[in-house]
């Protein structure tokens, strides 16, 4: 079942198309990471599924058309945007408070049993706390709703690393179960990519990749190649390559394994290489290749 | 879709707005503070006064037989026109700051990831001027009014004025009467001014107030050169000073205080306050954080 379908999702600000005639969808139980360099339009299509702009096109989350039903939506969806969006003078409690008499779905001793682990205190305003304490607080009040789909906006954005890997972690291990269903958006590639179950790819306001993480590890691979072996490496038409400790590293979409085998080490592909081949380097990638 | 999400909106609104109220109340408490602070001041001032009251009792009853308000009853008044006009500066400056702060810091992206629709929060921010500042005024000036009979009763008393010539010289049954009488009346009276300054603060990108208040003064300022007339100003001049201009002159049948509910004035006001409140929320529903 799909929580989300865009069909020709598109937005202009001014002259600047920042998606452009997007289709995608969110199936349940899958958490996708919607990936892609600054001006992408990845924020902005979380914004438009979470009715928070307006747009162009067919969209609907969760059997609603976010700009018209925001307010019901979000009895059912949870958003968090860049790290800090608490306002300075909430406390821990008072966050409580309010989201337990506001919303139906807030569970609030699971909100509690998880400040219990941060050491966050209950009187503290926010204002007082670090960037990742607050991250915490928010995933906290987060977490105890039980939404069937939530939005992560750039959620570790100036976070240090020990901050991000407890993020993710509690993600994972106190939230995601089979009905849960999470979209993120991120610049941690590598952080991000052993619990993802699907990406979507965008690159100037347009997909350039969706697939499932399963076809993401069978289409793409990094050969490590010996000198010897470049010639005929090159013949497959690589995406990229570079150096790498003093070998080239050759990065393929779709070739045949046994081929690929046969011309060096093969390792899986990283998100974060099939990523900068796809966006950033448009030269290394021509269109033609890209398309699956 | 399961029966409890069907079921789960129920009354949704009213709550949203509850607590929408309340947190506006958490994040700027000076919308009473200030009053309680009027208050105090108020109470401080008449403490001091005290050991002059027994004098302020006999003369008021010789000057009341002369057909002139006793001053041992002006503290009370004053009293209620500090803690009112508290209210009413802290309501304009709150809602000069309504739809900017919660921009300006981002936490926009927050209150709009919860169920509260925008004009459940519009209407809110709108409640703490309409509602939630007239009652606190309200039921401070009695408090209020409450504690200084208190303290100066013992006085009345053990000075031989006498507690019954007290409590005919500071008539606080009038008092009362215009005071819950005047401050919904008021509140009702500057509901225009309290959406334009809504409105402003969810346009402007830096000083709402500014933005509030030039634009208005720009087209009085333009008839004036243009036309040499002041419809404008005069008009804008009956918006902000109209409930203490009336209550300067005596109302004559036929012709209203502008402030009376008989006056179209009132209900033009409540007209154009709802205009600006359909269109604060309006610009709530597109706004970004600056």
């Amino acid at each position: 079942m799909n929580l989300v379908t865009a069909k020709g999702l598109t937005k202009i600000y001014g002259k600047k198309v920042a998606l452009d005639r997007v289709d995608f969808t969110v199936g349940q139980g899958r958490i996708v990471g919607l990936l892609g360099p600054n001006g992408a339009g990845k924020s902005t299509a979380l914004q438009a599924m979470l009715g928070l702009i307006s747009y162009a096109g067919e969209l609907n989350v969760l059997g609603r058309e976010p700009w018209h039903q925001r307010a019901e939506l979000m009895g059912e969806a949870c958003f968090i945007a860049d790290a800090a969006v608490l306002p300075g003078w909430l406390t821990a409690r008072r966050a409580l408070d309010f989201m337990a008499g506001l919303h139906p779905r807030f569970d609030r001793a699971k909100a509690e049993a998880f400040l219990a682990r941060t050491g966050i205190e209950r009187a503290a305003k926010v204002r007082t706390l670090s960037k990742g304490m607050i991250a915490q607080l928010h995933l906290a009040l987060v977490m105890a709703i039980d939404a069937r789909l939530l939005v992560l906006d750039e959620p570790t954005l100036g976070l240090d690393l020990a901050y991000r890997k407890r993020f993710f972690d509690s993600l994972l291990d106190d939230y995601f179960d089979q009905d849960r269903t999470i979209v993120v958006s991120t610049h941690q590639l590598d952080e991000v990519q052993h619990i993802l179950t699907d990406l979507i790819l965008l690159d100037r306001g347009k997909v350039v990749l969706d697939l499932s993480m399963e076809a993401f590890e069978a289409r793409f691979a990094e050969v490590a190649v010996p000198a010897s072996k470049l010639a005929a490496a090159r013949a497959l038409k690589p995406l990229s390559e570079r150096q790498l400790l003093g070998r080239a590293s050759l990065l393929f979409d779709g070739a045949d394994p046994k081929r690929l085998a046969a011309l060096g080490e093969v390792r899986p592909a990283s998100l974060s290489e099939v990523f900068l081949a796809l966006t950033d380097a448009p030269a290394a990638a021509p269109a033609g290749e890209v398309a699956a | 879709m399961s029966a409890e999400a069907l079921s789960a909106p129920k009354g949704a609104p009213l709550k949203a707005f509850y607590w929408s109220v309340r947190r506006e109340l958490w994040e700027h408490p000076s919308i009473w503070m200030a009053q309680v602070g009027a208050g105090a001041v108020v109470l401080v001032g008449y403490v001091i006064s005290l050991p002059s009251l027994p004098h302020l009792i006999r003369s008021g009853a010789a000057a009341h037989k002369a057909g002139v308000d006793s001053y041992a009853g002006m503290p009370y008044m004053l009293a209620a026109a500090a803690v009112g006009l508290a209210g009413w500066i802290t309501a304009m400056l709150y809602c000069a700051a309504a739809l900017h702060g919660e921009r300006r810091d981002r936490s926009l992206l927050f209150w709009k990831s919860l169920p509260i629709s925008d004009p459940v929060a519009v209407m809110a921010k709108a409640a703490l001027p309409m509602l939630v500042t007239p009652v606190v005024t309200v039921v401070l000036v009695l408090a209020l009014h409450i504690v200084m009979v208190l303290l100066a009763s013992p006085v009345a008393m053990l000075s031989g004025a006498g507690l019954q010539a007290f409590f005919d010289r500071i008539i606080l049954p009038r008092v009362w009467f215009e005071l819950i009488r005047g401050i919904p009346m008021m509140a009702l009276w500057y509901a225009p001014i309290y959406g334009w300054l809504i409105l402003a603060s969810g346009w402007a990108k830096r000083l709402p107030i500014l933005w509030a208040v030039a634009p208005p003064l720009a087209v009085a300022l333009l008839e004036k050169l243009a036309f040499n007339t002041t419809i404008v100003w005069d008009w804008l001049k009956l918006r902000a000073i109209g409930p203490f201009a009336a209550s300067m002159q005596k109302a004559t049948p036929g012709h209203p205080h502008p402030t009376d509910f008989a006056s179209p004035h009132l209900w033009i006001g409540l007209a154009l306050a709802a205009a600006f409140i359909v269109v604060a929320v309006r610009l709530r529903r597109v706004a970004d954080p600056i």
